[in-house]
């Protein structure tokens, strides 16, 4: 029985770390200028959009600089792509500095990729590209509403209320699957995430999910043949965190899903997911039984289900993607988990 | 004898091994297929109980033994390691996994004449019923005592006294770990858990898989059977103390948090840490004695009540921290707070934090109400920004043309009702309706809910009302429509907005700062905290001392908001209050100004900094944020 003893205190000691492969160690993204004025740097470093002290959103080239929006010196630039590449969102954030609001709305236009050609689009929350960037969605926190428009024609657009009442920090995922079907999340009164399946035509949605349990934060992301649908648990609950893959489609169910990744623990998750069979996401390293949280960046492959870790700093709770380069910010730096970690044609000629 | 990874690994004949982590998948793989590859061959190997006894000599097969501790709970494994008749209790009781999931069959090693050894099979029963005669002899015995049949019985046995301080829990604690029923509780307690999760699993099976979803309903009806003998308490306690059992001391942290609601209930600290906190709980304003101990008792069964209750009278940001947390974040705490408020109708969330270091310094109390929790700290706010002189602090208007002076004419409004302050929405209204329509003093203009007004009546009917829709208003946002004597009133418009930078942005206006603000009007010094001894020595000087600072929101609810641009940053204004240090790992008390202010949070040191960090970063003065206030 000595064996068995001496087998399960060395079980103990690691079976922290049990269940997954580590990469190799992320490097510091590395950029020629002040990193704090970049706004986007395009996945082959030919772009590089930043806002100038004085305001302004310029994009640079190897060989010229142009100026992409104007700006006051108290406003703050924000972008955002797909991976399609046809268009980049802007949004602008008056007054940033003395703003302190998490619903005022902001403005949001598009841009293409090079920055020659800007169109406004509206105003609001969380703006995203959908359908091969020819349809934008945005949220609009005091009317609760979501608002989908048409980049090709802006006059065309459609609105969906949501429920959401006692949640003034919500934000809902929306993913449109074709110009008649969109999804997206809402919450009920006691705070479960509901994943509905709007259609335009019969102007109504059918609830597709709904958690168990409150405080679980359900997101989506797309590769060019799956959803990927995340559900995370929060804090103390005992909802735990699940990764799973759906078939794309308007007849999307639960009942097919895929589970690729589980855990009794609540990651933050935070998914992106590419068409390289990857989803990445930040999991809970933490060990039990105390307040401290500890997190990094794990990928999970969509065919083999092997999950690896990406980072190991105990404090990476942020990850996104910048145009096919995937970054998790640890201690003020990002980190580059995917794509080159030099922006060697970010040259700024300000 | 030192078991490391390579042993365990040789133990499957695995020839590569690739590191501590790397290994480790590997090594789960290679167990999963060694240990099926081994039931495979020894299928036709099985004997009974009665052939078991024949055998002189055999034992767990290594190959079983490794493959169950890669498998099984690691809660599980620490009690077997404490007790190794806790094996057998696992055993039976479903607890132990292999990688097909529970344990069915033991595999067992017998020495062959020649000294080699052969594998064989026997099922859990049998091996089980073997054991019971020659080892852990009183095992069929407390078996028997947590059977569905005896349970109840044995549960009037148990000792569910709560500890009156953490020494006692320790103690208490290390008792039940240490008695022979420990297995079995443990393995109810997991059972009646993990009904969501068998539910959740049962969702996620197709019909058609009739043997799966079967087993897994029996496992529900198994742990509503034992859920239905316990009342809410035994099962809170239970799972308390079995989900910490590797950590006795967390586990004993959540008794010393009784013992800091018992302190509030007993004087020793203020009222306030219980007052809102209870109302929501038990959804009751008026609170007597009694309501206070039933309020605790709640809390103490079910940790997780304080994550929701309260929010939809008082919203802020939530899951609030679980009740432990709170308390323990409290009691480390010294913020003055004797009022409620409701972050979640400020939109400007700024003015939270204004408005608690205001009546921190100044120890105002605020009986607050659902109506003047978002309009008391703004009234704070503006008062503050506009004694100042700052009217871009608040520069939100109800404007109107006045005919006579023929000029659009102003005044600064507190959106909502406020009793006290001059710029309530109601007096505003009452000035512009003196000159437009030559309203009486004695005549008021009330703010009214637009579900309760009734043009049918009366006084609704020939008084001045202000609707609003309050699902949709803030303080900031809420769209009205004025109403006097029957008649909705047109040509007054509100406009403008608010602004109050923490740190100015240029050198220009950094008159007007918050820190600019707070140090001329509350006459409070600043004092730069650059790193956590700073943050220590500050807080611990004395017990007045608050700290505060901005930082990214994204970095420290990373959960709720998730990044997606490069730079990404919302701004969010904190206080830190107090410290707790924990293994030399130092965590602050931390509100948010989205928080609710009786819920502090316990943050680490370093996601703070990084915070704080990122804020800095993208300061176009590079201003770190992060003040001492005396």
């Amino acid at each position: 029985m000595d064996f068995i003893k001496t087998f399960v205190i060395t079980a103990l000691a690691i079976a922290s770390n049990c269940g997954h492969t580590k990469e190799s160690k992320p490097k510091v993204l590395s950029t020629k200028q002040d990193i704090s004025r970049i706004r986007f740097i395009t996945g082959d470093g030919k772009f590089t959009f930043y806002q100038r002290k004085s305001g302004p959103l310029y994009v640079s080239t190897n060989y010229a600089v142009k100026k992409v929006l104007d700006g006051e010196s108290d406003s703050l630039f924000l972008m955002s792509g797909s991976a399609v590449r046809k268009r980049l969102i802007v949004e602008n954030i008056d007054h940033y500095y003395g703003l302190h609001s998490l619903n005022e709305i902001h403005n949001i236009f598009t841009t293409t990729i090079d920055g020659k050609k800007v169109t406004k689009v509206g105003q609001g929350l969380y703006p995203k590209l959908q359908l091969s960037d020819q349809w934008i969605s945005y949220y609009l926190p005091h009317h609760k509403e979501i608002k989908v428009k048409f980049l090709e024609d802006l006059d065309i657009s459609l609105s969906i209320s949501l429920n959401v009442n006692h949640d003034h920090y919500f934000s809902p995922q929306v993913m449109m699957l074709s110009q008649n079907h969109i999804l997206y999340t809402d919450k009920n009164a006691n705070d479960q995430t509901g994943l509905f399946l709007f259609e335009k035509d019969q102007k109504k949605s059918k609830l597709i999910y709904k958690t168990p349990v409150a405080g679980v934060k359900v997101e989506l992301c797309e590769t060019n043949k799956y959803i990927i649908f995340g559900k995370f648990g929060a804090f103390s609950t005992k909802a735990g965190s699940t990764i799973s893959v759906l078939k794309k489609g308007p007849d999307i169910s639960i009942e097919n899903q895929t589970i690729i990744y589980s855990s009794k623990q609540n990651d933050i998750g935070n998914i992106i997911c590419n068409d390289q069979d990857e989803v990445f996401f930040v999991k809970d390293v933490s060990l039990a039984g105390d307040f401290q949280r500890k997190h990094d960046a794990f990928l999970v492959k969509i065919e083999s289900k092997k999950l690896s870790r990406l980072t190991n700093s105990a404090d990476v709770t942020q990850i996104f993607d910048l145009d096919g380069r995937i970054l998790a910010v640890s201690k003020g730096k990002y980190l580059v988990l995917r794509g080159d970690y030099k922006t060697a044609k970010d040259s700024l000629n300000e | 004898m030192v078991i490391t990874l390579t042993t365990i690994s040789n133990t499957f004949g695995a020839q590569k091994f690739t590191g501590l982590v790397g290994g480790l998948e590997e090594l789960i793989e290679l167990s999963s297929r060694s240990y099926t590859q081994a039931l495979t061959e020894v299928s036709q190997k099985n004997i009974d109980e009665k052939k078991l006894a024949e055998l002189s000599q055999f034992s767990l097969s290594p190959l079983f033994t490794a493959s169950l501790l890669l498998h099984t709970d690691k809660k599980v494994l620490s009690l077997i390691g404490k007790d190794f008749c806790n094996f057998y209790s696992f055993l039976e009781a479903g607890m132990l996994k292999g990688p097909s999931g529970e344990i069915t069959r033991v595999l067992l090693s017998v020495p062959r004449k020649d000294g080699s050894k052969a594998l064989i099979y026997v099922k859990k029963k049998h091996y089980l019923a073997h054991i019971r005669k020659s080892s852990c002899g009183d095992h069929k015995l407390i078996a028997q005592r947590f059977t569905k049949k005896n349970f109840k019985t044995t549960l009037s046995k148990l000792d569910f006294s709560l500890p009156k301080s953490k020494k006692q829990c320790l103690k208490m604690a290390n008792e039940w770990v240490g008695s022979k029923n420990i297995a079995y509780v443990c393995s109810i307690s997991h059972w009646v858990n993990s009904i969501s999760d068998y539910e959740m699993e049962l969702q996620t099976i197709k019909s058609e898989n009739f043997s799966l979803r079967s087993d897994i309903e029996s496992k529900i009806i198994r742990a509503n059977n034992y859920r239905g003998k316990m009342n809410r308490y035994q099962i809170g306690f239970f799972r308390n103390l079995c989900q910490n059992i590797d950590n006795l001391n967390a586990l004993c942290n959540q008794y010393s948090a009784k013992g800091f609601w018992n302190k509030v209930i007993n004087g020793e600290s203020p009222i306030y840490n219980l007052k809102y906190r209870c109302q929501g709980i038990l959804n009751k304003d008026h609170l007597k004695k009694e309501d206070y101990a039933n309020c605790t008792l709640k809390m103490d069964q079910d940790n997780s009540v304080c994550h929701f209750a309260g929010n939809k009278r008082y919203p802020s940001f939530f899951p609030r921290p679980s009740c432990s947390e709170v308390s323990i974040a409290l009691e480390n705490s010294h913020l003055y707070a004797n009022y409620q408020d409701c972050p979640g109708r400020i939109d400007k969330h700024i003015i939270s934090t204004v408005n608690r270091i205001i009546k921190h310094y100044k120890t105002k109390n605020f009986d607050s109400d659902s109506s003047t929790c978002a309009t008391d700290p703004t009234s704070e706010y503006v008062d503050l920004n506009l004694e100042f002189g700052h009217q871009r602090g608040w520069d939100i208007k109800y404007c109107y043309y006045d005919k006579i002076r023929a000029e659009k004419l102003c005044y600064p409004t507190l959106l909502g009702s406020h009793p006290k302050s001059e710029y309530s929405e109601e007096k505003t209204i009452h000035k512009i309706l003196a000159r437009l329509k030559g309203i009486t003093s004695e005549e008021k203009c009330t703010l009214i809910n637009k579900k309760n007004y009734n043009p049918k009546r009366l006084a609704h009917a020939h008084g001045c009302f202000i609707q609003y829709d309050d699902q949709k208003c803030t303080t900031t946002h809420c769209p009205k429509k004025i109403m006097y004597r029957g008649k909705e009133i047109t040509g007054i418009e509100k406009i403008g907005n608010s602004y109050l930078e923490f740190t100015s942005h240029s050198y220009k206006t950094s008159k007007f700062s918050l820190l600019a603000i707070l140090q001329e009007q509350l006459k409070l010094s600043l004092k730069k905290i650059r790193n956590l001894t700073q943050a220590r020595e500050f807080l611990k000087s004395t017990n007045s001392h608050i700290i505060i600072g901005i930082g990214c929101l994204e970095q420290i609810y990373p959960q709720k908001f998730k990044i997606v641009s490069f730079n990404q940053c919302n701004p969010i204004t904190f206080i830190l209050d107090g410290m707790i240090e924990d293994n030399l790992r130092a965590k602050l008390i931390f509100r948010s100004a989205i928080d609710d202010v009786h819920s502090p949070r316990i943050i680490e040191w370093s996601y703070i900094f990084n915070s704080i960090k990122s804020y800095q970063q993208l300061h176009p003065k590079k201003e770190w944020g992060l003040y001492g206030l005396h």
